[in-house]
């Protein structure tokens, strides 16, 4: 019985000077190595509605039902961020595709643990549609629908500039999105 | 027999100091599914932590907000009335005196043995509150969803752990101070 237990101790401590080789002290994020194209089919989907603050509103209210706590939102950009138990955090913006659709990106990013200095990307398709796009579907009584990957992601504008009008808005085709 | 329990207690206490580093070796993936899934009784869950009142002024219930969780002692981190938003944050002393004396038992036997132990407690926590409202579509009411929950600080200043808060007595104080500052009563969902 003492031996069992001595044993037990001796595994234990050998097995945490072993874990010791896990933990980094550099701050750091590890990007996916998915390509970019990829990533953004996996992290986006398009809504028909127009309705952006009432898209974010939905967004915000299924975070926090997922368990989320809200860090920061800014209305005028329609980005929200929140984290869930100091491990897990997700921004989702949200922009406009074409004339009739929202299309919301998400973007996830794992603390290995609640210490830790690196931050991992989350590039599963299965962690996005299950635990993100699927609930905020619900919500918006909408479908989350794929977007086709030849889609052009949003030119970015310069601040000061008059919106003009994107090639991605005027010269994408109308393609009725993949169901 | 008090030889016995000793060793048993600390290889108790080690494999649970062991959980949270484990973490460490996973895919990050993996992480991201567990901690993503929504949490478990999502049903319960929303009851304990939604009211509804009769209201359409979503500034004034917002401000009222405000003003409780500011008596609450909490300091807003960020507000918008566009979106219906309000968090807020307070520190708070977590050490308990049971806690450090395992750690630094722990440590001592460690030492004994030849290896080293470096002793990690809870030593602060903050306690976060998102409070989200929502006009209920077609009716005169606005839905208030306020979630507490708490990230423990260890003795070496790390944020090393973080918990969902789930008493009900806490969500139940909040609405009540709320209704008062509102003069509305908290109607359950």
């Amino acid at each position: 019985m003492t031996l069992r237990t001595a044993l037990r101790v001796l595994s234990a401590v050998a097995v945490a000077s072993l874990l010791a080789a896990c933990q980094h002290h550099e701050q750091k994020l590890v990007l996916s190595q998915k390509p970019a194209v990829e990533l953004r089919a996996i992290q986006s989907r398009a809504f028909d509605t127009v309705d952006r603050k009432h898209t974010l509103r939905t967004v915000i209210s299924t975070l926090q039902d997922l368990g989320y706590t809200i860090d920061k939102v800014e209305p005028e950009a329609a980005t929200v961020t929140g984290t869930k138990l100091s491990v897990l955090r997700l921004t989702a913006a949200i922009y406009p595709r074409g004339e009739k659709q929202l299309i919301v990106r998400s973007n996830a990013q794992v603390k290995l643990q609640a210490a830790a200095m690196v931050e991992n990307q989350v590039d599963d398709p299965e962690f996005y549609q299950q635990f993100f796009f699927e609930p905020l579907a619900k919500a918006m009584f909408l479908t989350a629908l794929q977007i086709e990957d030849k889609d052009q992601p949003p030119m970015p504008m310069p601040p000061s500039a008059a919106p003009a009008p994107t090639p991605a808005s005027t010269t994408a085709p109308a393609n009725p999105p993949a169901q | 027999m008090a030889g016995l329990k000793l060793p048993r207690a600390l290889a108790l206490a080690g494999a649970l100091a062991l959980v949270v580093p484990v973490a460490g070796c996973v895919n990050a993936n993996d992480v991201a599914k567990r901690i993503g899934a929504p949490p478990a009784g999502a049903v319960e869950l929303r009851a304990l932590q939604t009211r509804r009142f009769d209201t359409l002024d979503e500034e004034k219930l917002l401000s009222a907000a405000t003003q409780t969780l500011q008596d609450l002692g909490y300091t807003i981190a960020e507000s918008s009335v566009d979106l219906g938003v309000l968090v807020a944050a307070k520190q708070r002393d977590a050490q308990e005196a049971g806690q450090v004396a395992g750690q630094v038992a722990l440590m001592i036997i460690a030492a004994l043995l030849g290896s080293s132990h470096n002793p990690v407690w809870d030593k602060e926590q903050s306690i976060h509150v998102t409070l989200v409202a929502t006009p209920i579509k077609n009716s005169k009411q606005i839905e208030v969803r306020v979630s507490f929950d708490r990230h423990l600080t260890n003795n070496h200043g790390q944020r090393w752990r973080a918990e969902l808060l789930l008493e009900p007595e806490l969500y139940q104080q909040f609405f009540e101070k709320l209704s008062a500052g509102t003069f509305l009563e908290a109607q359950s969902i």
